[in-house]
């Protein structure tokens, strides 16, 4: 950094030689991805409290000069939404209602591992990408707080992004919405699977795309666009958001759609890190099983025999190894899961300490799952 | 050394404002680029070898926290500072009408290079949409703050210049 010293060597072969270096530090860098991790951290241990520090001075500036002038508006927001409210506490009552069936229902697919209660973290975004090319943002939580790499971070009630980096004190979070990203997703309720990736260009309009919809599956606009259980970076039912625009395909074989995504990633300034991995949970519970039993359901209800689930789930392991008697490697796994749910719900019920009733069942299954593995391979 | 430290400062300051405090300011989703105005404004004041420099470290900094390889940015920062350099010779103190008109050509510049390397070898070639959201307001909002920062730079310039005298003559 000593420019005097420098004087006699003429600039041009200074500049040569640091190109040189760029393309060294290029390559480098391609090469060994994980070997610059200690010049990033000692970046960041200088940079990265500055970067708290000024980004609170920045929020209570903005927050000063915002909250001047929705005082007003919000005073008025206010009355409006008590009065909403009224209204929706009689909505809540019928949503419980509807939430138990579907509880019931659940129970009855045994469809509740898709539902487990993440582990999350809160963090802060203290600083966003400085170029206007990426939506990348760094927060304040890293390994310390348990993050690794991989891990999904939620912003209010949708998906937000994924950790791509993480250091001593701070990581790096791809947004969904960056242009680089990548995600593989569901319609929620339905099989449709599809690709949901950042547009740059549309970012400013506020959707991001989605792509590579089957042209044979219907959408709705308006419906729920959730993370798909195939991808094997992001947990399976995570909010990203609605569908809003459906159109075919140039190529005639695929439709993509627009999706507005729930979080509002212009005002992003807490976020929720699961510590939760899908690689983890894999082991853990082993989606195959999920997959088999929606089928043997299926089964099920061909053969109408929806009423008691203890006997059908066996009946229908019965139905469905006859049904798919080719696939044997299946079978085995089948057979496995289902019966596991049937015999164990109250034999492990003191693994789980947080003792809800539909965890507990669900954490038995997790207790059940790990020997259907060495079988069903 | 003094001189060395002082830009060092500068350019984490204007690293931790653009990414932090700027981010608040952001003109539709915008943020002018503090980094390469220090660089283009040492690149004019002091020549091709300091612009260079201070282009090389703005963007390594940019590089190794945002990011995906080392590199690239510190390329073009540098070549940016370089290439200013040349304009030294007809640069002088007053004169605010270059400045204005060199950053904003170094900004366009840029944008474009950003464009080609890391969106156009991956098959976005809807170049309009990109210029007309992303590189001519970032254009505009740099040239307006360039207005007020550059002054500043040009002062912390002077006064540099007058504190190696004074050690010159010491």
């Amino acid at each position: 950094m000593n420019f005097r010293d420098k004087r006699e060597i003429p600039p041009k072969y200074i500049y040569l030689f640091l190109a040189i270096i760029c393309f060294i530090m290029l390559f480098l860098s391609v090469l060994f991805e994980n070997r610059f991790s200690p010049l990033k951290a000692l970046t960041s241990t200088i940079i990265t409290p500055m970067q708290t520090g000024v980004n609170k001075v920045g929020t209570s500036l903005f927050d000063g000069v915002v909250n001047k002038k929705e005082k007003k508006a919000l005073i008025e927001e206010n009355e409006q939404l008590k009065e909403k409210m009224e209204s929706y506490a009689a909505q809540i009552k019928e949503y419980e209602q509807e939430s138990y069936e579907l509880k019931r229902l659940q129970d009855l697919l045994a469809l509740k591992e898709q539902y487990v209660q993440y582990n999350t973290i809160g963090a802060r975004v203290i600083a966003t990408d400085s170029t206007n090319w990426f939506s990348t943002f760094v927060i304040d939580k890293g390994e310390k707080d348990g993050i690794k790499v991989g891990c999904n971070v939620l912003a209010g009630n949708g998906l937000a992004g994924i950790v791509t980096e993480v250091g001593k004190n701070y990581s790096k979070i791809r947004a969904i919405i960056d242009d680089s990203s990548n995600v593989s997703a569901t319609i929620s309720g339905t099989e449709t699977l599809c690709t949901v990736s950042g547009d740059l260009s549309h970012i400013k309009d506020g959707y991001i795309n989605v792509g590579y919809i089957n042209k044979a599956d219907t959408i709705e606009e308006g419906a729920e666009l959730v993370t798909s259980h195939v991808s094997d970076k992001f947990l399976p039912g995570l909010l990203i958001g609605y569908i809003s625009e459906v159109t075919m395909d140039a190529n005639n074989l695929t439709k993509s759609a627009k999706c507005i995504p729930v979080v509002d990633f212009h005002n992003l300034r807490e976020v929720l890190v699961v510590l939760d991995m899908k690689a983890d949970l894999k082991t853990n519970s082993n989606s195959e099983n999920i997959y088999n039993n929606i089928t043997n359901t299926e089964d099920m209800i061909e053969n109408g025999d929806t009423t008691e689930s203890s006997t059908t789930s066996e009946e229908s392991t019965q139905v469905s190894s006859e049904d798919t008697t080719e696939a044997s490697s299946e079978d085995t796994s089948e057979d496995a899961s289902e019966n596991a749910p049937s015999e164990t719900p109250q034999d492990t019920p003191e693994d789980n300490a947080e003792g809800t009733p539909s965890e507990a069942a669900g954490g038995s299954q997790e207790e059940t799952a790990p020997p259907t593995q060495p079988n069903g391979e | 050394m003094k001189r060395s430290i002082t830009i060092g400062f500068i350019i984490i300051i204007c690293f931790i404002l653009q990414s932090t405090l700027f981010q608040y300011l952001a003109l539709a989703g915008i943020v002018p680029n503090l980094l390469l105005i220090v660089t283009m404004s040492f690149g004019l004041m002091r020549g091709r070898r300091e612009g260079m420099l201070v282009g090389f470290f703005s963007g390594l900094l940019i590089d190794v926290f945002f990011g995906q390889v080392l590199g690239p940015y510190a390329f073009i920062y540098m070549t940016m500072g370089y290439i200013n350099g040349f304009f030294h010779r007809i640069y002088y103190v007053e004169d605010v009408l270059l400045p204005m008109i060199t950053i904003a050509v170094n900004d366009f510049i840029f944008n474009v290079i950003v464009y080609i390397i890391f969106f156009l070898l991956r098959n976005r070639l809807d170049f309009g949409e990109y210029l007309i959201n992303i590189i001519l307001p970032e254009m505009l909002y740099t040239m307006l703050v360039t207005l007020f920062f550059y002054k500043l730079l040009v002062r912390i310039n002077k006064r540099l210049k007058i504190s190696k005298e004074v050690n010159i003559h010491d």
